[in-house]
């Protein structure tokens, strides 16, 4: 993560379990994050972000009765939304390879499948830091160009625009 | 094909972050994996919570195998996260071939019930024994078994 400093930063920790919460902010107060909002599901997450505006959030997938997913979505394209650009990484159990693709469908920017590691989360976090992405919008999605570092190398007649 | 336009970001991350100035990646990774360590050794009542659910959809499942589905998923699906991430792989293991086991098997019935539950009972054990690390051979074989069960329940499917 080099030595990046990043304790201007404001986070927003969204997870049913408390002790993961726990977990993820400890983590980051190691690398000097102080500023932190923390939610258990999904919609107390967005009430969170429309007054916190923080600018990263990390979010759980499964924490009933408003999921990870359905907040990432209303965070990219409410109008209400602070910033529809904010990175997110996703923590989650879900492994299975279609639960991937779905999360990365909804617009989040990093995935990360439990076991949730010290490493795996400063990865991410460098990942988020350096990310160099443009967004998309399309009828059906707004977020991250899905296509990771491909895009300078197609030259064919579906590139998109711009 | 559908109109998809680039938008460039007016906002990012980095503008809030430092180049120089934080805390060095060594340090920081000493520092974490003492604080991982130090949550994994505290009393983890949330998994302990999660262990009674699977035990109560598992009582479910006994005489209603598809009406406990939803249950059976969501506490193996919680153990999987949680039991791997604060030091108890082999329960996070067993969970994760449970949740895999319940997607591929979307209507359950009665033959299912063997295998759930060897699944969820080796958990429980794991859990309540607070068994960390891998198991070693007796781990590995405990695997190998449960796998080679869902093999065939799944074959058999």
């Amino acid at each position: 993560m080099s030595d990046y400093n990043l304790s201007q930063l404001k986070v927003l920790i969204a997870d049913d379990s408390k002790l993961m919460r726990q977990l993820v902010r400890s983590l980051l107060e190691v690398v000097g994050i102080t500023r932190f909002a923390e939610a258990s599901d999904g919609q107390k997450a967005w009430d969170q972000a429309v007054t916190f505006n923080p600018d990263l959030v990390v979010t759980d997938w499964n924490m009933p009765p408003t999921s990870g997913l359905d907040f990432v979505r209303r965070l990219r394209t409410d109008r209400l939304s602070a910033n529809p650009f904010v990175p997110v990484i996703m923590i989650t159990g879900y492994t299975e390879e279609y639960r991937v693709v779905e999360a990365r469908d909804t617009g989040i920017t990093e995935f990360i499948a439990k076991p949730l590691t010290a490493n795996s989360l400063y990865d991410r976090l460098r990942a988020v830091v350096e990310d160099n992405r443009q967004f998309v919008k399309a009828p059906s999605y707004f977020g991250p160009d899905r296509r990771r570092g491909r895009r300078e190398a197609y030259t064919g007649q579906d590139r998109r625009a711009g | 094909m559908a109109k998809a336009d680039i938008v460039r970001p007016t906002k990012h991350i980095r503008e809030r972050v430092g180049r120089t100035g934080g805390v060095p990646l060594d340090q920081a990774l000493a520092k974490a994996n003492q604080v991982v360590a130090e949550l994994a050794g505290s009393e983890n009542t949330e998994l302990d919570q999660f262990g009674r659910l699977l035990r109560e959809a598992l009582a479910k499942a006994a005489t209603a195998p598809q009406a406990a589905r939803p249950a059976l998923f969501n506490a193996a699906h919680e153990i999987r996260g949680q039991a791997a991430t604060f030091g108890l792989p082999l329960a996070g293991e067993t969970a994760d071939a449970l949740c895999k086991f319940l997607d591929k098997r979307p209507q359950l019935d009665a033959g299912d019930l063997p295998f759930i539950t060897v699944h969820a009972q080796a958990i429980d054990a794991v859990i309540r024994q607070r068994l960390t690390g891998d198991g070693g051979v007796i781990g590995a074989e405990l695997q190998r078994l449960l796998a080679k069960a869902r093999e065939k329940r799944l074959g058999a499917g």
